[in-house]
């Protein structure tokens, strides 16, 4: 009761003028931000951080919150239009959605990812009002043996998304794994596999990887399959068509609730991101929807998924940045540096010391959800004329953007000359029908995975029973084993199963 | 590439100070990979699935080296817009009024985008000493 109490001082907080508008600018920057590839929610907030020194605190960080989580909203209209996610977090949502986007359904997968980003914002919004604190300390009993185990159980997941062929699936899975060795070792500080190029010391930049991979050799299926791009033959849908009809909500609506609660909570962990939530998110309804089959070839429950869990855990990631002053992931961090600059110190004692500006920032978290719900609807229309362009005219375009967008990261030419090569490198994997989803999620999830497993090392001087030192621990392994294990015991069940009688008639 | 990784893990050290070392994750990585390419390329062979390969598909990634080699001459922005044009007139066969027009435009709403609004430094070529 006295949460919901402080919540509609907040509410007020939130809704004087000022802070409206600062929600209002946010959440349209954040938008156009995340629709463009290559600028994330890490260099939107950056950006406009310097312009909200003048404004007072809550107002400021109301509108780089907004920026966050309105970026989530932009990334998935150019990974739905263009096959080329917006930002990390979109990547599996370029799966789905862009082939309803070709099939003439660009309209629906749109709907389908603001409803969701919408449903999946507000339980973020909901779970951090309620449980705030509670779920920062929660997060911190992941220590790095229990993350570990949490990113192995997603890697041995991807075998959900191998689709008709598994072991092509299993190749691109370590060949991501490979490609994630790249750069220097962090423990030991020793080169690997940069072929002593200075820009790979870094590792192989994931946008340029994510803009390849996608968009680039998006281009090259375009110039070599011209006949299978022809927009005049996708059928001109209306607005009124592409609102979602019942049937279709009814579809989305279990992926979006189940993703909206599991990416609030991958969200909480410090470290874990979006991105993971929307990866693990889109696995596991890979895994348990009723549609799983359609999942990956052009299905709105893969959208729905991705984008509710994503919105979530960019939501989520706040509980730990005010409760404990540990940001959950990149971009909150960025806006950690920002609440110091303003003299505002997170930690438990900032929910007593400083309620306006806390529940204000939750409270003006629910007004932008409904904000950036009502922007991308007003987009819609205007985005799915984009699926009618000529073929002809998108290829260069998005050359152009790729390009653009790879070179705006660190202003370096070899990140364009690399994100080239994996466009032609993506183009012959799809020859071998090599699929590149595991690729990238074996190339985000490795270094967390050699991170925490050696960290985990650390503390127990070398010993194995770590993993298993604590119940988290214990239940992810026993789900790992289950879920490796159920396709082989499946199968035995099923050949062993009796045949009946009808069948034999 | 998996052979490469192997190799070079097992130079870099499987395990270091009671824990995996820079080249535990390759070396498994690399074996995987081997593994599962061998297999992958028996049942490919058992298929006989056909390949679709076309050398069409190296003309964009052409054009866009192209078009980085030009900026070090033009800049990043008029490399842009030459590229759209030539695209547009030469390959795809536009008139040459809307591929200009095109060319043009594209090059105007990525300098507003990057260059004015988010600030992006993009190379000016050979006019960097001029302007």
């Amino acid at each position: 009761m006295d949460n919901f109490n402080l919540l509609m001082q907040g509410l007020q907080t939130a809704s004087t003028f000022p802070n409206l508008m600062s929600a209002l600018i946010g959440a349209i920057i954040g938008l156009i931000v995340g629709a463009m590839p290559g600028i994330g929610s890490l260099a939107g907030v950056a950006l406009l951080m310097p312009l909200t020194f003048k404004l007072p605190p809550t107002t400021a960080i109301i509108g780089l919150a907004a920026l966050y989580y309105s970026n989530m909203y932009g990334g998935s209209f150019s990974a739905i239009l263009l096959n080329i996610p917006g930002d990390s977090p979109a990547v599996c949502t370029a799966i789905d959605g862009y082939p309803l986007a070709r099939s003439g359904k660009a309209g629906t997968a749109l709907s389908t990812s603001t409803v969701s980003s919408f449903i999946g914002g507000t339980i973020g919004i909901v779970i951090l009002t309620l449980l705030g604190p509670v779920l920062a300390e929660a997060g911190l009993a992941f220590g790095p043996p229990e993350l570990a185990l949490l990113i192995l159980f997603a890697l041995t997941s991807i075998g959900w998304i191998l689709g008709e062929k598994p072991t092509a699936g299993l190749v691109a899975t370590f060949l991501g794994v490979m490609i994630a060795t790249v750069g220097i070792d962090k423990a030991i500080g020793q080169p690997r596999f940069s072929f002593g190029n200075p820009n790979l010391l870094s590792g192989v930049p994931f946008i340029p990887l994510v803009i390849g991979m996608f968009g680039l050799s998006q281009v090259i299926d375009m110039v070599v399959n011209k006949n299978n791009y022809k927009p005049d033959e996708i059928r001109k849908v209306t607005f009124r068509e592409s609102v979602l009809k019942k049937d279709e909500i009814k579809r989305i609506m279990p992926a979006t609730l189940r993703t909206g609660v599991l990416g609030t909570f991958i969200g909480v962990l410090p470290g874990a991101g979006a991105t993971t939530a929307a990866f693990l998110s889109y696995l596991m309804e890979k895994r348990i929807n009723k549609n799983r089959d359609q999942i990956g070839k052009g299905a709105i429950e893969g959208v729905a998924a991705a984008e509710s869990s994503n919105n979530a855990a960019a939501i989520g990631a706040f509980a730990p940045l005010l409760t404990l002053g540990i940001p959950g992931s990149g971009t909150s961090a960025v806006l950690l540096g920002g609440l110091m600059m303003w003299g505002l110190r997170p930690g438990p004692l900032l929910f007593t010391e400083n309620p306006d500006f806390v529940w204000g920032l939750i409270g003006s978290m629910y007004i932008g959800n409904i904000i950036c719900l009502i922007i991308s609807f007003a987009c819609i229309p205007l985005m799915m004329k984009v699926v009618r362009v000529p073929s002809s005219v998108m290829i260069p375009i998005i050359s152009v953007v790729c390009v653009v967008g790879t070179y705006s990261i660190n202003n370096s030419m070899f990140d364009v000359v690399l994100m080239i090569c994996m466009g032609i490198f993506a183009y012959l994997m799809s020859l071998a029908s090599i699929p590149t989803a595991p690729l990238l999620l074996a190339y985000v999830l490795t270094p967390m995975l050699e991170t925490y497993t050696r960290q985990a090392f650390d503390m127990s001087n070398g010993s194995l029973s770590i993993f298993v030192g604590s119940k988290i621990s214990i239940v992810i392994l026993g789900l790992i084993v289950c879920f490796c294990l159920a396709p082989i015991i499946t199968k035995i069940i099923k050949k062993k199963k009796p045949i009946s009688i009808e069948k034999v008639i | 590439m998996g052979l490469y990784w192997v190799i070079n893990g097992f130079i870099y050290g499987i395990w270091v100070r009671k824990g995996p070392g820079g080249g535990f994750l390759p070396v498994v990585a690399g074996i995987m990979a081997i593994i599962f390419c061998i297999s992958a390329l028996v049942s490919e062979r058992k298929d006989k699935s056909p390949s679709n390969f076309s050398f069409k598909a190296f003309l964009p990634a052409g054009a866009l080296i192209g078009m980085v080699l030009l900026s070090y001459a033009t800049g990043m922005i008029v490399s842009m817009a030459i590229y759209v044009f030539v695209w547009l007139k030469y390959i795809e066969k536009h008139t040459t009024k809307s591929s200009l027009s095109l060319g043009i435009g594209c090059a105007a709403v990525i300098y507003t985008i990057f260059v004015l609004w988010l600030r992006v430094p993009m190379p000016l070529g050979l006019f960097e000493g001029i302007l």
